[in-house]
């Protein structure tokens, strides 16, 4: 990629996570990469931290267990509900993208 | 509200489950008591085996991420998608309800 394709790239990376973290409902994203690192995050380095710490190994866990059932098979999405937020976890080939918004109504 | 007997729960629990064997896509569904036993399946002996146990400890692991990131709060569900289907976990005071479907664009039992 160019410099210039980088640039855009980024650009158009921070507003598409910027967009989805001013939806309605969205209480913050974070975004970790393939080392395991946050790239990006709308939250404060705080729960940053906890989210880093609890996140990455039970989606790992999960993914474990969806390989485990059936080594063809593979983890596309996680949704996990609580009395006060609903986690999205995303994974993806280089990053995992978290979202926490207020539990959906049913 | 009157404590239900234990025969009224089992069979709202057969209730249930047969209500949730007729959605389609519902591939199978597990009951399992508070000590981790499955007490009703629709699956054969060896998968309800594996995925009690693996689901089991996945639902623990849940739990307490939920309550490291909020002390006050509780997990109520959660739900894994991969490629070929969909595993809905459904922890409640007495049971623990598992629900494998076919992931596909249809709604299905979980979402009507």
């Amino acid at each position: 990629m160019t410099y210039e394709g980088v640039k855009n790239y980024r650009a158009e990376l921070e507003e598409t996570l910027k967009r989805l973290s001013e939806h309605d409902g969205v209480q913050g994203l974070v975004v970790i990469d393939k080392e395991g690192r946050v790239s990006q995050t709308t939250f404060d380095q705080q729960y940053t931290k906890k989210i880093l710490s609890n996140i990455s190994g039970f989606t790992s866990q999960t993914r474990n267990v969806v390989r485990d059932l059936d080594p063809m098979n593979d983890l596309s999405f996680v949704r996990v509900r609580s009395n006060k937020t609903e986690i999205l976890i995303a994974p993806e080939e280089d990053y995992i993208l978290v979202v926490i918004q207020q539990p959906s109504q049913d | 509200m009157a404590p239900r007997g234990d025969r009224n729960k089992g069979v709202e629990l057969e209730e249930t489950l047969r209500r949730l064997g007729n959605y389609e896509g519902v591939i199978g569904s597990i009951v399992i008591n508070m000590e981790g036993i499955p007490v009703k399946s629709t699956l054969d002996n060896a998968s309800t085996v594996q995925y009690t146990a693996l689901l089991s400890s996945l639902m623990i692991q849940a739990k307490t991420m939920i309550k490291n990131l909020d002390t006050s709060d509780n997990l109520t569900f959660f739900r894994i998608r991969s490629e070929k289907n969909e595993i809905l976990v459904a922890p409640d005071q007495d049971y623990i309800l598992i629900v494998i479907q076919t992931s596909k664009e249809a709604p299905t039992a979980a979402e009507t």
